[in-house]
C-alpha cells in the first residue's frame, strides 16, 4: 500500500515537470509561435557564428594537445592546415537551412546532421588543451530541436514544445550539476573571498598575456580590499546555480532566469569572462515571451 | 503516446546517453558536461605571458616575482590572433615537446616577423594562506626565434604546491623539520622545501630545484606579488 501511494506520488512528481516543461495544458498561440521561431534563431545563429569564427582558426593549427569527444577514437589532423574546417562550417550552414525551412524532403534529419558536424568543428578548435563551456548549452539546443525534428516530425507543434521543453531541462540540469561539482570537489568553503581573489589574478594574468595590458576596474579592487564582498559574491553565485533545475517550472523560471543572469553579470564585471551564448540563450527561454507578445498584440 | 510521454522519453534517453558519454570521458562529450568549470577552488594556476626579447639579450631561465622586471617587451596574443586560453594550456598540459609538438607552437608564431625572439613565462599563482595572499611567480619555459627553439633545462617550474612552501619563521613541512627557519622558500619539485633539506635532494635527485634556478644563492627564490600585472 505504502509503495503504491510512493508510486502515485512520483507519477504526480513526473506530470507536474512534464506539464511545466512541455505546456501540455495550454494551446499553442502565435506569441508562443513566435517565441520558439526567436530561439530556433538564435540557436542556428549561434551555430553558424561559432562554426564559420572556428574555421579560420583550426585551419592554422597543427596537432592535437587533448583529445574531446569523438577526437579520442578519430584522427582529427585532416582538419587542420587543409579547407576541412571552411568545407565543415559550408555542411553545417546547409543542414541548418535545410532544417529550418521545414518542408525539404528528409529535413527532419537536418538538425541532428548538423550537430554532429558541429561537433567535429567544436572539437577540432578546442584540440589545443583548453576547454571551454560557453558553447555547450548551443549545442543541447541544437540536439533538442534535432531529436524533437525526428520524434514529432508529423507535429510541427509538439515539435515546438517538445524542442523548448528539452532545452529547459538540460539547461536547468546544467547549472545545478556545476553547483554539485564545485561542492565535490571544494565543499562549501569554495565560497571563501580568496578564491574569488585568485580567480581574479588569473584573468588579470590572462588579460595581460592576450592583449598586452590589464587593468582592474573598481569592482575588482573593491573585491581585493573586502573579503566579506568576495565571500557574498561567490555565494550568491554558488545559491544561484544550485537553483538552476528551477528553470523547470513555469511559476519560478522568470526569476532563476533573473539570477542567473545576474550573476553573469558578476562574472563578467569581477573575472572578465562572459558567457555569451547562455546569456541569450537564458534571456530567450527563461521568459514567458510568448504570452508577453501575446498581450502587446492585444 | 502523447507530447508528455514521448517528451519525458526523450529526455530519459539523452540523460542516459550524457551519463555514459561523460561518465567515460573525464566529465566531457561536448555538448556534454558536467561543468566543473571553477569547481578547483583555491588550487594553484598555470597561465602564460609571451615577452618579446632582442636577440643580443642573454637568455636567462631565471623565474621573476614581477610582471615589472620581466625582460624584453610584453608580446599580446592579439597579434598573432591566438587564444590566451589555447597557448596557457598548450604549455602546461604538454607532456612531450616532440617534434611535432615544436612545430605547433612555431606555427603559432610564424605569421609575425621577428628580429629577436620570443620567450615565454609559466605564471604560477598561488594563494599563501593563512594571510590570505595571492602570491604569481613568471618562470621562464620556452624561448623561440626564426630558426631556435630552446626549452628551459629546468622544466620550466611546475605549479607550486602550496604545502611545500614555507615563510620566513616558518617550521620547514620538509624531512630535516627544522624549526623556525630564517628565510622564505619554496621548491618548485616538492619536498623538501628549505634549504638544508634542498642540499639532501640535490645530492640524491640532482639539481632540479627553484633554488638551482635562482643560481645557488643562499637567498630565497623570488616570492612575487599581488597582482602586478601592469606595464
Amino acid at each position: 500500500m505504502k509503495t503504491a501511494v510512493e508510486i502515485m506520488r512520483f507519477r504526480a512528481v513526473i506530470n507536474v515537470l512534464a506539464r511545466n516543461l512541455f505546456d501540455t495544458d495550454r494551446t499553442e498561440t502565435t506569441g508562443d509561435y513566435l517565441h520558439f521561431k526567436l530561439f530556433e534563431v538564435l540557436v542556428v545563429g549561434q551555430t553558424l557564428w561559432m562554426c564559420w569564427n572556428w574555421a579560420p582558426y583550426i585551419d592554422r593549427l597543427s596537432t592535437v594537445v587533448l583529445p574531446l569527444g569523438i577526437a579520442h577514437y578519430l584522427d582529427i589532423t585532416f582538419m587542420f592546415q587543409s579547407p576541412a574546417a571552411w568545407i565543415n562550417a559550408a555542411l553545417i550552414t546547409l543542414f541548418c537551412i535545410w532544417g529550418w525551412a521545414g518542408r525539404l524532403p528528409f529535413n527532419r534529419f537536418a538538425y541532428l546532421s548538423a550537430l554532429l558536424l558541429f561537433h567535429l568543428q567544436y572539437v577540432a578548435r578546442y584540440s589545443q588543451g583548453s576547454i571551454a563551456h560557453g558553447h555547450n548549452y548551443t549545442g543541447m539546443a541544437l540536439l533538442a530541436l534535432g531529436i524533437s525534428a525526428v520524434v514529432f516530425h508529423t507535429n510541427a507543434r509538439h515539435r515546438r514544445k517538445a524542442a523548448f521543453g528539452i532545452t529547459l531541462f538540460f539547461v536547468g540540469l546544467g547549472y545545478s550539476s556545476a553547483a554539485v561539482t564545485k561542492l565535490a570537489a571544494s565543499g562549501f568553503g569554495w565560497v571563501d573571498g580568496p578564491h574569488l581573489w585568485m580567480w581574479i589574478g588569473e584573468r588579470a594574468t590572462d588579460m595581460l598575456s592576450q592583449h598586452g595590458h590589464a587593468q582592474m576596474n573598481v569592482l575588482q579592487e573593491w573585491i581585493l580590499q573586502n573579503k566579506s564582498a568576495a565571500t557574498a559574491i561567490l555565494t550568491f553565485g554558488l545559491i544561484t546555480e544550485s537553483l538552476g533545475f528551477a528553470l523547470w517550472f513555469r511559476r519560478s523560471r522568470p526569476w532563476i532566469a533573473t539570477m542567473i543572469l545576474a550573476m553573469h553579470l558578476g562574472i563578467t564585471l569581477t573575472m572578465d569572462i562572459t558567457f555569451i551564448y547562455f546569456i541569450f540563450i537564458i534571456g530567450v527561454i527563461g521568459y514567458p515571451w510568448g504570452r508577453w507578445l501575446e498581450r502587446f498584440f492585444d | 503516446m502523447n507530447l508528455r510521454r514521448k517528451g519525458l522519453y526523450i529526455i530519459g534517453w539523452i540523460l542516459l546517453l550524457q551519463i555514459l558519454l561523460v561518465g567515460n570521458h573525464e566529465g566531457e562529450f561536448w555538448p556534454f558536461s558536467i561543468y566543473p568549470m571553477f569547481s578547483q577552488a583555491g588550487d594553484p594556476w598555470t597561465r602564460t605571458v609571451v615577452r618579446q626579447v632582442d636577440a643580443h639579450d642573454s637568455l636567462k631561465w631565471d623565474p621573476v616575482g614581477s610582471a615589472g622586471k620581466l625582460p624584453g617587451s610584453v608580446f599580446p596574443l592579439d597579434r598573432i590572433q591566438v587564444s590566451q586560453n589555447d597557448l596557457a594550456d598548450f604549455v602546461a598540459k604538454n607532456k612531450t615537446w616532440d617534434r611535432q609538438r615544436i612545430e605547433g607552437l612555431r606555427s603559432l608564431f610564424s605569421t609575425i616577423p621577428s628580429n629577436g625572439g620570443w620567450l615565454i613565462y609559466k605564471v604560477n599563482g598561488q594563494l599563501k594562506t593563512p594571510r590570505d595572499t595571492v602570491i604569481v611567480t613568471y618562470t621562464p619555459y620556452i624561448y623561440l626565434n626564426k630558426d631556435t627553439t630552446k626549452l628551459s633545462p629546468f622544466g620550466g617550474g611546475r605549479s607550486i604546491p602550496k604545502k611545500f612552501g614555507m615563510d620566513k619563521g616558518e617550521d620547514c613541512p620538509g624531512p630535516c623539520k627544522r624549526e623556525k627557519f630564517g628565510v622564505a622558500a619554496f621548491c618548485l619539485q616538492g619536498p623538501p622545501a628549505c634549504p638544508l633539506c634542498w642540499q639532501l635532494r640535490q645530492v640524491r635527485e640532482g639539481p632540479f630545484t627553484l633554488w638551482e634556478l635562482a643560481g645557488s644563492s643562499p637567498l630565497p627564490p623570488p616570492k612575487g606579488e599581488l597582482f602586478t600585472t601592469s606595464q
